[in-house]
């Protein structure tokens, strides 16, 4: 009786098709469902898991069966049947799998055109990672003020930039991503978007938040000495469109103080703060820092002088500010005692890195940390 | 030409006992054994490295390192020493020591090139660890620029990364050419191709990617050194260079290479399921043609490893490509499940390392088309879900077979037999603390975790410290495979030529095997996995009997005695 052998494994397969399904409708392994892209992602790994758990049982059921039916009894010296394969099973269990995973890969390519598509009213928000840290770039608001001239926009512009993504809900978003160095890669577990940054070239992700968030956005690309803090500095603030329209409008007010006087103290202070991932190696009191990789800058400015009156790395130049100027643009020109070179970015020289007007404040403001 | 290893003068004063292993041998059996020694010393190093990582990991802040740049340093040299200094060659060695025996002849093809191919290993292997006194590689296996060009990785360690890498892959191609030339050209007299054993058909399989692949890496070494000593600019954008460039180079050789420590340990796998469930390989055809079939495909998927870097519309056509891979993977396992149902399974030490491999590499297979799809991988790729998929196929697969292999020819390679209680706990051990260690890391990258942090989101902790409790145990199961090894080579009981009852050649000559492997000219079984057929149960019973009378070696000549044997009997699989 031929059909009484395969009934039990018939209804044994039933059983393991009915726990792939199970799995697949109420498995919850990833973050928070923080953009429709998560919602069609998601949708897709279940239905993966639970052909996932269906194979996984046949074969770890087929194994464990095997252990325990076709083991040997003791005093059994013979051996197995001398089957040496049969056809009919080998092409089906060829031509299965083959069925699943083109079905897998059509499924697959419709989400993933799903995630990638552009629509007109998108928030376009420029990303730029660096050794170690992100910074957002965000278009500016409408303003009327008649003494606003393009120049001025423009300049605004370069500030209106933060150290932490806000975007509203319900909008889609696309990042455009770049480096100033190494690779990067933009990761927010919660948006199931990843996007490398990559030195000389723009690249895009796109996502729409739909709920109120805070969340990290990480870096999944290994970047350096400090590649983990960099997952644990940046985070996401998904906000109605008013909260997110209020975060806006302070950063333009702040922005376009700070391009009244563009080498103020305070402007280099907001550019470490916002832009520049300073804080990231170096330990500065005022603005919260803990990067250990460099010397700390508290009093920074107070050492300057001494290097001044002493005379030593000055790069040529004859006052504080040439030392903290000299060491930003040429680190490995002078090198603390206890830190080696090969460190600090060596491009701050670049006005496409960072503009003569960003510079000089950053020395301005260093300028000023005069305590411990 | 390839039978002239007769002719090579083999003086009479070479060192004996185990002085033969530390000097120059042309002798496949004593290369075979230096690359396996070799290799299990940096299976060692680097299994310490992975213990550090796990210490350090066992908490969110940082513990033992002093900085992220050791913690980079200690999962780069990691990753590298498993992969060239462990996997790679303790395979070639296993290749070395069993493909000559198995196809029944006397030595490799070209026995001089196999030494100087072995002896090129040793100083990569120096080289790699000498980074620790120069500076060390910090950039990750991977090496992606501009990380590891000479701006950001300005310490002596990656140009010596390189170098070492350099050696590796050449030593890879020398051996490559070695196994082709062997298995076509020196088959003894009476084997067909499709009598060979699945671990030839294998390393047959790897020879021929190693010879399409690795080439492809020395290249992309060769550019990073320039980059690096050099001036140059092919890899670094500040300088009008394509860091992605680097990224195609390396995985055009590096997705291949998985096949390249994936096969051979596929064909130690075949090779254990049939001897120790006695019966024959199920669908012995179609697992010999996957191999094939993985092979050719693996050149075709690289660009799976640049989901978030490739554009985006290139990335759909390696989508497909890496989905269709687990077809033929699909067959080799389906074929092995069908290999142990029916039979009479023996629970030795390979044969649990055998079931191990078979129930832990699935769970590779499965996530590696979770990979394969885009918007999938987007999410998990560079987390932790991908080093749980890539330890499932390396450690779960790779490993437990090389552990099941060395168990399986330790008596034919020593003479000995190994301890079983020492062997059950090794694995016991080994397989718990596997699974305790990486599997967890699957929740760990769905959840969001990125690879290569050393301090990382407290949420994280709980099952970070479950995967350090698993890599404890693991180094625990070291020590009795340790005992057991040393314990078994100096008073193990004498194994005889066939512990097993197995029908391929190695077992029909002494253990260890005489110097040129065997007495005359050994006639194959008419299946290498005939057990529970009449043919087989004849071709065991009358073992030394089917054996040529020394000096018509090569000839092709058959004495009438035993020609019966080989003609009357269909080929395997047939």
């Amino acid at each position: 009786m031929k059909s009484n052998r395969i009934m039990p494994f018939l209804f044994v397969g039933a059983v393991f098709v009915v726990i792939g399904v199970l799995v697949g409708l109420t498995a919850r392994v990833f973050p928070t469902q923080g953009s429709a892209e998560a919602v069609s992602v998601d949708s897709l790994f279940n239905f993966m898991l639970a052909i996932a758990v269906v194979v996984f049982l046949i074969v770890e059921g087929g194994i464990i069966y095997s252990i325990i039916r076709f083991r040997r009894r003791p005093g059994d010296e013979t051996d197995g049947a001398p089957i040496h394969g049969n056809t009919a099973l080998e092409i089906t269990w060829t031509a299965i799998p083959a069925v699943i995973v083109v079905v897998l890969s059509i499924l697959s390519y419709q989400v993933f055109v799903g995630t990638q598509t552009a629509t007109d009213d998108m928030l376009v928000i420029k990303v730029r990672g660096q050794q170690f840290q992100w910074s957002f770039q965000y278009p500016m608001p409408p303003d009327p003020d008649p003494a606003v001239t393009e120049e001025l926009r423009a300049k605004i512009q370069t500030y209106m930039v933060n150290a932490d993504l806000w975007v509203p809900i319900g909008r889609r978003v696309k990042a455009e991503i770049t480096s100033q160095d190494v690779l990067h890669a933009f990761y927010v577990p919660e948006f199931r978007v990843k996007q490398d940054a990559i030195p000389g070239r723009v690249t895009e992700t796109y996502f729409t938040p739909t709920q109120a968030l805070d969340a990290w956005v990480l870096c999944a690309e290994l970047c350096g000495v400090n590649h983990a803090g960099m997952s644990q500095i940046n985070k996401v603030f998904v906000r109605d469109q008013a909260e997110y329209d209020q975060f806006i409008n302070d950063l333009y007010a702040k922005a376009k103080s700070l391009a009244n006087d563009p080498r103020a103290p305070e402007v280099g202070k907001e550019l470490i703060a916002q832009k520049y991932p300073c804080g990231t190696c170096h330990v500065i009191n005022e603005l919260g820092t803990k990067g250990n990789v460099g010397p700390a800058l508290n009093g920074i400015g107070s050492r300057a002088e001494g290097h001044a009156a002493n005379g030593e790395g000055l790069f040529g130049g004859t006052d504080a500010a040439a030392y903290i100027r000299g060491s930003i643009v040429k680190p490995n020109g002078y090198l603390v005692a206890g830190y080696s070179g090969g460190l600090m970015p060596q491009n701050y020289g670049d006005p496409n890195v960072m503009p003569e007007d960003d510079l000089e404040a950053i020395v301005n403001y260093l300028l000023t940390l005069k305590d411990q | 030409m390839a039978t002239s290893v007769h002719d090579v003068p083999r003086s009479a004063s070479r060192p004996r006992g185990l002085a033969k292993f530390f000097v120059w041998s042309i002798d496949h059996k004593v290369i075979g054994i230096q690359y396996i020694a070799v290799s299990l010393l940096f299976f060692l190093v680097g299994g310490t490295l992975a213990e550090l990582i796990r210490i350090e990991l066992f908490t969110p802040t940082a513990s033992l390192m002093v900085d992220g740049g050791a913690y980079n340093t200690l999962f780069t040299m990691h990753g590298t020493i498993m992969i060239f200094l462990f996997v790679v060659p303790i395979l070639a060695g296993f290749g070395n020591y069993l493909v000559p025996l198995m196809i029944g002849a006397r030595d490799m093809a070209f026995p001089w090139l196999n030494a100087f191919a072995f002896w090129m290993l040793p100083p990569a292997g120096l080289l790699m660890l000498a980074g620790w006194l120069v500076g060390p590689a910090q950039a990750g296996w991977t090496s992606y620029f501009p990380l590891s060009g000479p701006v950001y990785s300005p310490f002596d360690g990656q140009t010596l990364w390189a170098i070492s890498l350099h050696l590796i892959g050449a030593s890879s191609i020398l051996g490559a050419i070695n196994f082709i030339v062997t298995i076509l050209n020196m088959r003894t007299p009476g084997m067909s191709i499709w009598q060979m054993p699945l671990f030839c058909w294998a390393t047959l399989a790897t020879a021929i990617i190693v010879l399409g692949a690795t080439p492809f890496l020395a290249g992309g070494l060769t550019l990073m050194l320039f980059d690096r000593l050099a001036g140059t600019s092919f890899f670094s954008p500040a300088t009008g260079g394509d860091p992605l460039l680097w990224q195609n180079v390396f995985w055009f050789y590096s997705h291949p290479a998985v096949y390249i420590m994936v096969l051979p340990a596929m064909g130690i796998l075949s090779e254990i399921l049939s001897v120790h469930a006695r019966k024959p390989l199920f669908g012995y055809k179609f697992v010999a043609m996957s191999s094939m079939a993985i092979g050719i495909l693996g050149f075709l998927v690289w660009g799976h490893h640049m989901f978030t870097s490739l554009a985006p519309w290139a990335r759909i056509p390696f989508m497909i490509t890496s989905m269709a891979i687990a077809v033929p993977t699909g067959v080799k396992i389906f074929s092995w499940l069908g290999t142990l149902w029916g039979g009479k399974i023996r629970f030795t030490t390979p044969m649990l390392f055998g079931l191990g491999f078979l129930s832990m590499f699935v769970l590779g297979g499965i996530t590696g088309v979770f990979l394969a799809a885009v918007p999938v991988d987007v999410h998990v790729h560079d987390t932790y879900f991908v080093v749980a998929h890539l330890h499932f196929v390396l450690f779960g697969g790779s490993v437990l077979a090389i552990m099941g292999g060395i168990y399986h020819w330790f008596p034919k390679m020593s003479g000995r037999m190994y301890s079983e209680t020492l062997g059950k706990i090794h694995f016991a051990l080994t397989y718990v603390g596997f699974f305790l260690t990486f599997f967890p890391m699957h929740f760990l990258g769905l959840e969001g975790m990125p690879r290569r942090i050393y301090t990382y989101d407290p949420k994280f902790e709980t099952l970070n410290q479950l995967s350090t409790i698993g890599a404890l145990i693991m180094a625990v199961a070291i020590v009795p495979f340790l005992i057991n090894i040393v314990w078994s080579i100096i008073a193990g009981k004498p194994a005889g030529n066939n512990p097993w009852r197995a029908l391929s050649l190695e077992w029909m000559t002494s253990s260890p095997p005489i110097e040129l492997n065997f007495e005359g000219t050994p006639i194959p079984a008419p299946d290498p996995y005939g057990y529970g057929t009449p043919e087989g149960a004849a071709y065991l019973a009358s073992e030394g009997k089917l054996l040529i009378a020394p000096g018509s070696h090569g000839h092709g000549e058959t004495p009438a005695e035993t020609k019966d044997v080989s003609s009357e009997h269909p080929a395997a699989g047939d």
